[in-house]
């Protein structure tokens, strides 16, 4: 059951304890923004509001821990944004090919009256969208032959998502879409049971994933940025004052992350180039060109002509 | 009872063997087809949820052979009556944890319908209510099981491992 | 957790089965933890079989029923017979090196045992071996597979810790072929000490092998046509077990002519059966997993294990015996995910090589589903074999203490660990 939301602390006095996990690595930029987030809630709130990190998977897999803050239990995930849109389709759109161009544009747009709208429907489904401004970096291809254009691409088997935009976006760029489990992608990559994957730089040093291609097309299809998604019902047992610091907090340390993350891609690039990658910096005109059938085929034309609005572009 | 359930249990079986021979076939053609550049996206997503389900209907299998492993070191030097009493005892707890997975498996399916599998765009559900399902099966094996050992209350109920 | 583990100790004195025994404790704690939605056992229950390298299990399974109902067990037996009939335990010899070719291609620990106990079961018996021997010899040596590329659990440990899983690979090579000396070392020495019977007196002739090899020739390609297959990356490690299936099919219907369509289908149930057996724990496992990674057991017991000391060397081995400790309760892919990311900094603080450290950490994990209460290779080996657990316990002593023995050598010598990877990387 979960009637109850609270236990004691040392002191007597009512605490409300929060599990936040991710599927990311103990040390990730995401990571660390947690945990300083923790640290200063429970700093704000007298040690009233305790947040435990759970890196690395240990609650579950993103989805099943969505699962479990819809059923009530005390705890939240870092979620690709687009994952949420089994519950509100429309968030679907938020892993399109190309959908932000940077990292403002991408701030700015959960701002906007849209985003509102989306996450009040989410809290129909007892999941509260805390802050979406956790940016865990832009998705680049991984080969072995270089890639410059979309033509380079053809008939190349790339391990993707599993989201159906993920493959219609792979499938306009003439790319064959894959599905590996992530663990299978290094050696995967290293036998040649995929020509190709796609991921954040990140993940990618992460992985090891730069051991076994030559070249990282600096692409940018997808950007991932990503939001932390808590339980409703959790929430609503918090005192307003305090509801309100979890906000605050949370806004505060996913502008953080989202900094540590644009140093760390910096940085890892430097690494995995040392270590004998070649980066090509592509024009990413005609493969944006390239992915606009994607709106098209996802019904997504007014949709997308609404965020553009929004964003003034 | 035990008419109905070999009736079921026949049912249950060829099911599983479907489902075993499906994900072995599924992940064989699905590597050919990759190595020949055209892969399938979905056989991941649907090997997994068939995974789930040969599991749920293999412990039950097992459960009617009684092959799933405990450790009789004590039990087996008790008296017949003891012996059986300890028996029915975590029969029915086992029961008990059966029904709790059948109630709670069932809400997770029904409060979670909207979840997906991504590449078949089906309900995880179907995968999910392997377990509930599974439950039923294994609540009416336990059940002929605690008949049968109530009607042969004289003769030693643990004969080999459980 | 207290109340957890006190169900568990009762339950299993009670002869509950193994899955259900962990399944009910773990529920104690979703029942006082308020906080916790109590769906989360059942999503625990799937989340623990969605995972699809575990696919190698059923396949593997599978592939080990099929060889026995087509004939390419017996062929195998039959050579390997003839090459170690002259030598004590020839049998326990075969399950080592078998795990040694088996390494390279189920990565799966679980996998291999059940397969070797499926084939070498029967034939072991029908030698007079004491059940808990057989046991005990085909169990073990499956933590081969922990070390020997392209594991799993390697891989695993390689993303987990942000070690170069290439490495990790490369590393795991020697000291595989080591865990294989010293385990064929120990079975026959308890098989001479014993006085097993020997089945001939002198060694086969060149002759006898080549006419042997030719009757087995397909049954000793297996391997081979996994290996190139996954080299030349027509398939993944997890993919293999679905080709080891569809080749025991074809070469028993189609080459052998010995299974029949009735034969296959009882190949199929007892599959099911079996598998139901070792993903039930390992379901039930998913759910005492989630209770003890959300009370922070293994990290509170960390911090409790590095107030001890300030040498570096006992730091390390009490780092190892905590895991080994976990490993007893808890199964290999969450020890992996748990401890790798609470000990490798320190240990990298102690100046030890990360790849040096996660041979020994993977052999240690691993070894856990060999050990008693908790472990799924020990319960999947005797639930096949019929051995009772606590024969194979006793049985299993000796060829712990080699995996120890072979530890404190990796841990002495780690140029045994790091000169392969430091030479190609
Ligand atoms: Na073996
Ligand atoms: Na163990």
């Amino acid at each position: 059951g979960c009637s109850q939301d609270s236990t004691s602390n040392e002191e007597g006095a009512k605490t409300y304890s929060l599990k936040l996990g991710n599927v990311l690595a103990d040390d990730d930029p995401i990571t660390l923004g947690m945990r300083k987030m923790a640290e200063n809630v429970k700093e704000r709130t007298n040690g009233e509001v305790v947040i435990d990190v759970y890196p690395s998977s240990q609650l579950g897999d993103t989805a099943n821990v969505l699962e479990q803050a819809i059923s009530g239990s005390n705890v939240g995930i870092i979620i690709d944004t687009g994952m949420l849109a089994d519950y509100v389709p429309e968030m679907a759109i938020y892993t399109a090919p190309y959908i932000f161009d940077n990292v403002d544009e991408a701030r700015a747009f959960i701002e906007t009256d849209v985003f509102a709208g989306w996450n009040e429907e989410l809290e129909g489904h007892n999941l509260r969208n805390l802050s979406a401004n956790w940016y865990q970096g832009a998705r680049h291809f991984l080969t072995n032959k270089p890639v410059n254009t979309p033509e380079d691409l053809n008939g190349v088997r790339v391990r993707t998502m599993g989201s159906r935009v993920a493959q219609e976006s792979m499938t306009a760029l003439g790319a064959t879409p894959t599905s590996l489990a992530w663990s299978e992608v290094y050696s995967g990559l290293q036998q040649g049971v995929i020509d190709s994957a796609e991921a954040q730089l990140p993940a990618v040093y992460g992985s090891s994933l730069h051991e076994v291609v030559d070249y990282i097309s600096e692409t940018g299809h997808f950007y991932l940025y990503t939001g932390l998604v808590i339980s409703e019902r959790w929430f609503q047992t918090l005192p307003e004052e305090y509801q309100q610091i979890v906000i605050e907090e949370s806004i505060a340390n996913g502008d953080y992350a989202t900094e540590l993350t644009i140093e760390k891609e910096e940085e890892y690039k430097q690494e995995m180039q040392a270590a004998g990658v070649e980066f090509i910096q592509v024009d990413t005109t005609p493969f944006k060109e390239a992915t606009e059938s994607v709106y098209e085929s996802m019904g997504w034309i007014e949709l997308k002509a609404r965020i553009d609005a929004e964003l003034g572009r | 009872m035990k008419k109905f359930n070999e009736k079921v249990g026949r049912i249950e079986t060829m099911i599983a063997v479907a489902m075993l021979v499906a994900i072995v076939v599924l992940v064989f053609v699905s590597a050919i087809t990759r190595f020949f550049g055209s892969p399938i996206i979905w056989s991941i997503d649907l090997a997994q949820l068939l995974f789930i389900w040969i599991s749920m209907l293999g412990a039950d299998a097992a459960l009617k052979k009684k092959s799933h492993i405990g450790v009789d070191l004590i039990v087996k030097k008790l008296p017949t009556k003891f012996q059986n009493t300890v028996t029915l005892v975590t029969s029915l707890l086992i029961l008990a944890f059966l029904f709790f997975m059948l109630y709670q498996g069932s809400v997770l399916c029904i409060q979670n319908y909207l979840r997906k599998y991504a590449t078949l765009n089906i309900s995880y559900s179907f995968g999910t209510a392997a377990v509930p399902i599974g439950s039923v099966f294994m609540i009416l094996t336990m059940l002929e099981q605690i008949i049968d050992l109530i009607k042969n209350w004289s003769k030693p109920s643990v004969s080999k491992l459980i | 957790m207290e109340l957890v583990g006190i169900f568990f100790v009762v339950l299993i004195l009670l002869n509950v089965p193994i899955g259900f025994t962990i399944g009910i404790s773990s529920l104690a704690f979703f029942f006082l933890n308020t906080n916790v939605s109590l769906i989360t056992p059942v999503q625990s229950m799937v989340a623990s079989t969605q995972s699809f390298p575990l696919l190698a299990v059923p396949f593997f399974v599978l592939a080990g029923n099929l060889m026995n109902a087509t004939g390419i067990t017996s062929r195998l037996i039959k050579f390997s017979t003839v090459l170690t009939g002259h030598m004590r335990g020839g049998l326990a010899q075969v399950s080592v090196v078998l795990s040694t070719l088996m390494g390279g291609i189920s990565g799966s620990a679980v996998a291999d045992a059940a397969m070797e106990a499926r084939i070498l079961g029967p034939e072991m018996a029908k030698r007079g071996y004491p059940k808990g021997y057989a046991a005990a010899v085909i169990a073990l040596p499956s933590l081969i597979t922990a070390t020997i590329p392209p594991g799993v659990g390697l891989i695993l440990y390689g993303v987990t810790g942000g070690v170069s899983i290439g490495k990790m690979f490369v590393g795991g090579i020697i000291p595989g072929f080591i865990m294989m000396i010293i385990l064929m070392i120990t079975a026959g020495f308890i098989a001479t000490k014993r006085d097993y019977p020997v089945e001939r007196e002198t060694p086969p002739s060149g002759r006898e092998v080549w006419e042997s090899l030719k009757e087995s020739i397909w049954a000793l390609l297996f391997p081979v046509i996994l290996i190139v297959g996954i080299r030349f990356g027509v398939f993944t490690a997890s993919e293999a077990g679905a080709f080891a299936v569809i080749y025991a099919f074809v070469i028993g219907k189609f080459v052998y002519k010995e299974l029949s369509w009735q034969g296959l289908l009882e190949t199929l149930k007892m599959t099911i059966a079996d598998n139901g057996v070792i993903l039930f724990i390992i379901m039930a496992s998913g759910i005492f997993g989630y209770a003890i990674i959300y009370d922070r057991v293994p990290q509170s017991m960390a911090t409790l294990i590095l107030g001890i000391s300030d040498n570096s060397t006992i730091l390390l081995l009490i780092i190892l015996a905590f895991v080994f400790i976990c490993g007893m309760f808890m199964e290999a892919t969450a020890n992996t995910l748990l401890l790798t990311p609470i000990f490798l900094p320190i240990v990298i603080s102690l100046g030890i090589d990360p790849v040096h450290f996660g041979i020994i950490f993977m052999t240690i994990v691993t070894m856990g589903g060999m050990t008693p209460p908790v472990g799924a290779v020990m319960y999947t080996t005797c639930s096949i074999l019929d051995c009772p657990v606590e024969d194979y316990i006793k049985e299993s002593m000796p060829f712990i203490l080699a995996i120890v023995i072979q530890i404190i050598i990796l841990i002495a010598f780690p140029g045994l660990v790091t000169f392969l990877p430091n030479l190609i990387f």
